[in-house]
């Protein structure tokens, strides 16, 4: 059967290690991945699903989606030369249009057949 | 009236691995475990750690490549990580070796053509599963 306990902070036993719901809630992330060139998610949490856009773009849908268009995305690209986060942006289109409250892009130096991405999503949920 | 819960283990009653919690606009839930920052660290370019999180030991590998083992390790290779370097020069960064028991970055310097250069300090986070 599911319960539910309503708390405002979290201590260990003793007392001590004091963390706010506040604190649990907004500091987790909402959204993570890895995906190859082609948009193919190797893991990933709440990501519905993700289009290979063009190359070295990359756009992702999210199950639950963000309360406004407000959040971080940062990310890097992994594993061959030629992928550095130096080059990382979340929504290179600079448009408002691909980086709404349930999806955005992740946009960096082609990494090609072999290498991936990764990026992360902080916020606060709808 | 504020409550405070202490307790040193959190598990959940249906899954012990999967404890659900609400979302700050109160029409969503996630899960807490998968949310939660699984290591994260903050070193020098010796790979000594300042600070960190599920993090056992740091290796200087050579100039700019730095390997980092993980007190808990992750369930497989697919986590994600983003990594900064600090230094006046440095151009990027990627990860060289991404496994269960530990990760490796290298720092390169932009200044000619990404040649791998040591940083000042090194910052991690890591998402993903847990084994």
């Amino acid at each position: 059967m599911a319960s539910e306990l309503r708390v405002d902070t979290l201590k260990d036993s003793s007392g001590n290690n004091s963390v706010g719901m506040a604190y649990v809630s907004g500091g987790s992330a909402k959204a993570w991945a890895k995906f190859d060139d082609s948009a193919t998610l190797a893991d990933s949490f709440n990501i519905s699903s993700s289009v290979d856009v063009q190359t070295g773009q990359w756009r992702f849908a999210k199950t639950n989606s963000m309360v406004d268009t407000d959040y971080v995305v940062v990310g890097m690209g992994g594993y061959l030369i030629g992928s550095f986060n130096t080059g990382y942006n979340s929504n290179a289109t600079e448009t408002t249009a691909n980086h709404t409250q349930s999806k955005y892009d992740s946009n960096f130096q082609d990494f090609g057949s072999g290498g991936y991405g990764m990026h992360n999503v902080h916020g606060d949920l709808a | 009236m504020a409550s405070i819960l202490k307790v040193d283990d959190l598990r959940g009653n249906t899954a012990a691995g999967n404890i659900t919690i609400t979302s700050e606009g109160g029409s969503a839930t996630q899960s807490l475990q998968q949310g939660l920052a699984k290591a994260w660290l903050d070193c020098d370019n010796d790979a000594s750690l300042n600070d960190s999180l599920n993090i056992a030991s740091g290796t200087d590998n050579s100039t700019g490549n730095y390997t980092h083992s993980f007190t808990s390790s992750m369930s497989s290779g697919d986590y994600s990580q983003v990594v900064t370097c600090r230094a006046a020069e440095l151009g990027g960064v990627r990860d060289v070796v991404k496994v269960t028991g530990s990760i490796s970055v290298q720092c390169f310097t932009k200044a000619d053509s990404f040649t791998v250069a040591d940083a000042d300090r090194v910052t991690q986070t890591i998402h993903g599963d847990l084994a």
